[in-house]
């Protein structure tokens, strides 16, 4: 595999697929997914393949979030990377962000409305767009991470996830208290 | 890297003392001004005025606060005699003024100073990113963390405090001594008596105060040095259960700091107070001669006060000297340490008229190259070698027989002492580091990840890399699937030094960068040797994606991972004991039969088998 990465493309970003030597992509000619009676995800190529419980991972969570979806077997083999979700589908296309929703699940906090520390740990009371939720984080530097556009992610210490507004949208009172604790 | 690889202490301190003799104690200002941004430099006039007229404020302060309010506002037959609000005007005005200076020249000074220090630190991290592998085999993390971050901030004293306090204090002196010589040239006579005292005091003070700085300093550096090295093998010494021998490995430089500190500081502590003493005896010298003046009508109440509130304004930068002498002495050691890192000439010279060349053809080799990292310790005697382009040659010995070494010549990490070594045909030493750089792709044992995204490690061989890109390559380094399962794909940040990986997982990344450069040459160090036999198959699957087509020069301890190789050579006491394709090898029945043949019965013991 000689190239296998070219030295041409320099865009960043996630550029168009450059032929042999891109990651191939499996667009709705290739890949069909449906529901299955047990409520899994049945991937089905185009040779009659069929898939049963496939599951769906960004391959950049943060920076590209909706491209470059990699589908696995239930085995955890690779099955391929999807085309970009335009491509698909709107039935498809709302099975596979389900999928990713629930794999992702990370609720924005809309409000902060206590957040004290004891011993290292901040005791958190928000509300999200999922409902209110009460958690501890251990206050160290990687359980609050700068994400490229601009929102906080904090882990809580049973490795849940909310997203957090940019610093700069927090209010006064909090950001400071994140400066201070994170 | 399999042998060792000395300090190297004497070339790096040829670097270091040559850059010395450009850094004596009368240099240091000149280049420390030098280093500071040229457009910036209209702050010094705005920092000198704004201390001029802070200190020509505090000087006029007692003269209106004193013999004016008294002798000329408040006595019935002064000049402006009851116009308390006129005095009190002007005294007010003159506070003003004086706060209004003070804040110019505390912004200016402050940005000067925020300049200064990233200008120094950005000039010394620089000098490090140009500064051979001999200068770094020679130094401790520690010692340049030190460098970087303590010494630039010692030197930010001479602008926090040094240059305001000298320049503020000559003012007070020249503005005082002038006053009093005014209002009472005898008196003012008598209070500069003591200084010949004084003076004498400080020169036999100041020398062992900057002492004492100077091996603190020293020792500080010694107890980062030792506190950067337990806690980067953190792993190592709870593994073997030395947490209580590195606390006392930790004792040593820091007793030896703490108390280097405290006799530093009881030595500035002690001569400061008995020359604090010589400036209040003169006080209460000249306030008991003024009293018994002013009982004879010689001298006013208000000459008297003013004169005493010039006095104390006279004595004051002088009790500040030793500790100014102190600052000065910690800001010349820190500034003669970074000058020295930032002067440092670099032992890998960029030839004069480089040979532009890129893309770089393949092909690399090694005629007749002897080296040492020690004078009289050749580690490579007379070595010959060659891979023609596309070619993939082995190099197979045992441990600390040069291996490494001909890796290290041939990415230019140290130039050879005699011989000449060959990258695409032409001499390394003939072409431009700028040229050399992402032509050649080196995975070694040790991988390095950096701080950052998994995608951003990967693309640290290509900056501006795509995606797409990124992907391929850590699919073809078999490193995609286990990168997808991690919490943040691509995105997933690492730790220091990529420890939540495994070594093999942290070995395909380093893979994947290489294959993402892409370079015509390609060198490999024991890229399987510390991982189990199925990381190993899946490393040596994307080795051999990565060797197609380009010039490799590969050491691998497990000789089954050189079977793609072309050519063999055998190094052995640092010479090439033999060389040819495994085949002819095996046949002449030598060193390297021996070697695979060994090698072989020690995988039959353990059940793995070749």
């Amino acid at each position: 595999m000689k190239g296998s990465a070219g030295r041409t493309d320099r865009t960043g970003g996630a550029e168009a697929p450059r032929g042999p030597d891109a990651a191939p992509r499996l667009g709705p000619e290739q890949i069909r997914f449906e529901r299955t009676g047990g409520g899994l995800v049945r991937a089905i190529l185009a040779d009659g393949t069929r898939h049963e419980a496939v599951d769906f991972y960004r391959a950049f969570p943060f920076s590209a979030p909706d491209d470059l979806v990699a589908v696995h077997a239930a085995g955890g083999a690779e099955v391929g990377m999807l085309a970009p979700s335009e491509t698909f589908a709107a039935a498809e296309r709302r099975l596979i962000d389900e999928e990713l929703r629930r794999r992702y699940f990370a609720p924005r906090i809309t409000a902060v409305n206590s957040l004290k520390e004891r011993f290292g740990r901040s005791h958190w009371e928000v509300e999200t767009e999922a409902g209110p939720a009460r958690f501890e984080a251990q206050n160290e530097h990687a359980n609050l991470r700068d994400l490229p556009d601009g929102t906080l992610l904090l882990l809580d210490v049973n490795g849940n996830r909310y997203r957090l507004a940019p610093r700069s949208e927090l209010p006064p009172r909090v950001r400071r208290r994140l400066e201070a604790m994170f | 890297m399999t042998e060792a690889q000395p300090g190297a202490a004497e070339s790096s301190t040829a670097e270091s003392s040559a850059a010395e003799s450009n850094t004596a104690a009368g240099r240091v200002l000149p280049r420390l001004f030098a280093l500071m941004p040229a457009g910036k430099y209209w702050r010094l006039p705005v920092i000198g005025a704004g201390l001029a007229g802070a200190a020509a404020g505090a000087v006029l302060a007692p003269l209106l606060a004193g013999r004016f309010l008294f002798d000329e506002v408040l006595a019935p037959d002064g000049r402006f005699a009851g116009r308390l609000l006129l005095a009190v005007g002007l005294i007010l005005a003159a506070r003003l003024a004086t706060v209004a200076c003070s804040v110019t020249w505390g912004w200016a000074n402050a940005t000067m100073i925020h300049d200064l220090e990233v200008t120094l630190k950005r000039s010394a991290f620089g000098s490090l990113q140009r500064l051979s592998m001999r200068f770094y085999g020679a130094r401790h993390t520690g010692e340049m963390m030190t460098r970087l971050e303590q010494d630039a901030s010692d030197v930010a004293l001479l602008f926090h405090i040094i240059a305001p306090s000298a320049l503020t204090g000559g003012l007070f002196v020249a503005g005082s001594m002038a006053a009093m010589l005014l209002l009472d040239w005898q008196l003012a006579v008598a209070a500069i008596l003591p200084f010949p005292l004084l003076f004498i005091l400080f020169r036999r003070v100041v020398p062992e105060v900057n002492s004492y700085f100077e091996r603190l300093f020293r020792a500080e550096a010694e107890l980062r040095t030792v506190t950067s090295d337990s806690l980067t093998g953190a792993r190592v010494v709870r593994a073997f259960g030395g947490q209580q021998r590195e606390q006392e490995r930790f004792a040593g430089p820091n007793r030896a700091a703490a108390r280097l500190g405290y006799l530093a500081e009881a030595m500035v502590g002690t001569t400061t107070p008995p020359m604090q003493l010589v400036t209040e005896l003169v006080l209460v010298g000249v306030w008991a001669a003024g009293a018994w003046a002013v009982a004879r009508g010689q001298v006013t109440v208000g000459v008297l006060v003013t004169f005493a509130a010039y006095l104390a304004q006279f004595f004051w930068p002088v009790g500040n000297l030793v500790e100014l002498a102190q600052d000065w002495g910690r800001v010349a050691t820190a500034a003669r340490r970074l000058l020295t890192l930032i002067d440092a000439p670099p032992d890998l010279p960029e030839p004069a008229r480089p040979r532009r060349v890129a893309p770089l053809p393949g092909g690399a080799a090694l005629e007749r190259v002897s080296f040492s990292y020690r004078p009289g310790q050749p580690v490579l005697r007379e070595v010959s070698l060659h891979a023609a382009p596309g070619e993939m040659i082995g190099l197979v010995g045992h441990t600390g027989a040069g291996k490494s070494t001909v890796i290290n010549l041939l990415a230019r990490l140290y130039d050879a002492d005699r011989g000449v070594v060959r990258l695409g045909g032409r001499d390394v030493r003939s072409l431009a580091g700028a040229d050399l750089n992402g032509q050649l792709g080196v995975v070694l044992q040790d991988t390095y990840l950096f701080l950052g995204s998994v995608a951003v490690n990967i693309g640290y061989a290509r900056p501006g890399a795509g995606r797409n890109e990124i992907i391929a390559a850590a699919m073809a380094a078999n490193a995609h699937d286990f990168i997808l399962q991690l919490p943040d794909g691509y995105d997933t940040e690492l730790g220091p030094g990529g420890q939540e990986l495994s070594g093999g997982q942290r070995q395909r990344l380093a893979i994947a960068r290489a294959l993402l450069l892409d370079p015509p040459l390609l060198l490999m160090d024991e890229a399987t040797s510390s991982v189990d036999t199925e990381t190993e198959l899946r490393i040596q699957a994307a080795i051999e994606r990565l060797v197609h087509g380009r010039t490799v020069v590969m050491i691998a301890h497990r000789l089954s991972t050189l079977r793609m190789a072309e050519r063999l050579y055998v190094l052995d006491g640092g010479r090439v004991a033999e060389s040819g394709p495994h085949a002819r090898l095996m046949r002449n029945g030598g060193f390297y039969q021996r070697l695979v043949e060994r090698q072989r019965e020690a995988l039959q013991v353990i059940g793995v088998g070749e």
